[in-house]
């Protein structure tokens, strides 16, 4: 072990500190991570719907009284969710620019302006189907056009800073006052970078008949999102996050805006369509890793200091376990990765990296043959395991009881090792 | 004192800490396997605690540890 170590830290490490530190890796990750307040105001409003419409008019609730004496908050939801996720791409490609301007260190606001304004220059004005001049479909505005927006929110953030870095700009004396000296600095680069996207929306729409959002949902993002929807990129993506914290590498960060940027888009779109009650266009969304396979953190150790709680004869584990649980319950668990310690334990590694996998593959099956449905709603991950599952899939009593099992299940995996560790 | 736990570059982390020049200090007293202990004057624990963290994070290697910090008991 201490071998392995002295590698990781020397070639590893560097490799992951590189990809870690990558500036436009940061900016999505940062991008996506500045819209929480965004998201989860859009999840609430789609849960309380949930809550005071869908699960009444279920068959097994069967309240028509509830929806009627709510509608005032379903409009108000309805509002929300308008304003939230169903403007997700024009939000998301403004906080890109924003973030990536700030990682060229030029002016981040400017830079989030020209990337929205850039992004609204590729949206087609009219469509067939409304008939007129000045309208915009809201498909080019919500989650199914985040892949749209984070092209033109990169390329246009490039080209604006690079431009911006070279010193291509309109340069005012000292004397004029700051605000305005920076947004007049920002007019050549801003002004050709917009004119960009200008430029090949009418070469597309010209000569492909088409526009961008279009192409890119066809060519890039179906196929995109398809691949990572496989089983092997689900474990794929689930070990490589265990292994990372096993080895004392923060997995989120570094994997971060795979996780993020991959199914985190998966997720929006499953709101999307959710509130208009249509299929669900994903089976694996960002939310189903926290639903299913990390309950009370990565590696499900819920269940590991459930396991100890049970069967250890440890009396510093059944401590530390102890101290930990109250703080499991809500999904953290760096007292339980370091007091027993879990990180480099050369007993615990086995559990700790196929315990996830297992439980993403089950979870995966499952929702596969339609006994759950997709994780459909952003929940805030410190809400305890089971009861995420089922807000997160709109109040789907199946999924609770899935992450129950897997739960359980988990907890039978570690108790073995758990009574190994009863002999050291 | 506060206590740092990280499996990796622990020799990063003292230097990050041990090197800062700032509103308090820290001196490293020993380390045992994860656990870094460090004493610190000019300040309380908790202010520490929340310095560490945030050197830590500031640092390009340091920022994709997994790494705990508290107050130790």
């Amino acid at each position: 072990m201490e071998k392995f170590n002295i590698w990781m830290e020397s070639k590893f490490v560097p490799i992951a500190a590189k990809i870690g530190s990558e500036k436009h890796l940061i900016a999505i990750r940062d991008a996506f991570i500045a819209m929480m307040p965004i998201t989860m105001a859009g999840a609430i409003a789609v849960l309380l719907n949930v809550l005071v419409r869908d699960i009444p008019s279920t068959e097994w609730v069967n309240q028509p009284g509830i929806p009627a004496a709510f509608s005032w908050l379903i409009s108000i939801n309805g509002n929300v969710w308008w304003g939230t996720n169903a403007m997700f791409a024009l939000v998301l490609v403004f906080a890109l620019g924003y973030n990536l301007s700030k990682a060229y260190d030029v002016n981040p606001l400017s830079g989030g302006l020209v990337a929205f304004a850039s992004y609204i220059t590729t949206v087609p004005a009219a469509t067939a189907a409304l008939g007129g001049w000045g309208y915009v479909a809201w498909s080019y505005t919500n989650g199914t056009a985040i892949f749209t927006a984070m092209f033109v929110g990169f390329v246009s953030t490039l080209i604006f800073a690079k431009l911006m870095k070279s010193g291509f700009t309109i340069k005012l004396p000292d004397t004029v006052p700051p605000a305005v000296g920076k947004a007049f600095t920002a007019i050549i680069p801003g002004t050709i970078s917009i004119f960009t996207f200008g430029v090949l929306t009418y070469l597309l729409t010209t000569y492909a008949k088409s526009d961008l959002y279009t192409i890119i949902s066809t060519y890039v993002q179906q196929p995109f999102m398809g691949l990572s929807q496989g089983l092997p990129a689900v474990i794929i993506m689930t070990f490589f996050v265990q292994l990372f914290w096993f080895f004392g590498l923060h997995g989120s960060n570094i994997l971060g805006p795979a996780l993020d940027g991959i199914y985190g888009p998966a997720l929006t779109m499953n709101t999307a369509a959710f509130q208009l009650k249509e299929k669900l266009p994903f089976l694996w969304t960002r939310g189903s890793f926290d639903a299913y396979a990390w309950m009370g953190g990565a590696g499900c150790t819920l269940a590991l200091v459930i396991a100890i709680l049970w069967l250890s004869k440890r009396e510093e584990q059944r401590v530390v376990a102890k101290l930990s649980l109250p703080m499991g319950v809500f999904n953290i668990n760096e007292p339980v990765m370091f007091g027993i310690p879990v990180v480099l334990s050369p007993i615990y590694f086995i559990p700790f990296i196929v315990i996830a996998p297992l439980l993403v593959t089950i979870a995966y099956l499952v929702t596969a043959v339609g006994l759950v449905p997709p994780v459909a709603l952003a929940v805030p991950w410190i809400v305890p395991p089971v009861l995420y599952a089922f807000l997160a899939t709109g109040g789907s009593l199946a999924a609770a009881l899935l992450a129950l099992f897997n739960l359980a299940l988990a907890t039978l995996i570690w108790a073995f090792f758990v009574k190994l560790a009863n002999k050291v | 004192m506060i206590v740092v736990e990280c499996g990796l570059k622990k020799d990063l982390i003292i230097n990050l800490l041990t090197s800062y020049k700032g509103e308090l200090s820290f001196s490293h007293i020993s380390t045992e396997g994860m656990i870094m202990k460090f004493e610190v004057t000019g300040g309380s624990d908790d202010l520490a605690v929340s310095i560490a963290k945030k050197l830590i994070k500031a640092d390009e290697i340091g920022r994709i540890l997994y790494v705990n910090v508290r107050v130790a008991l």
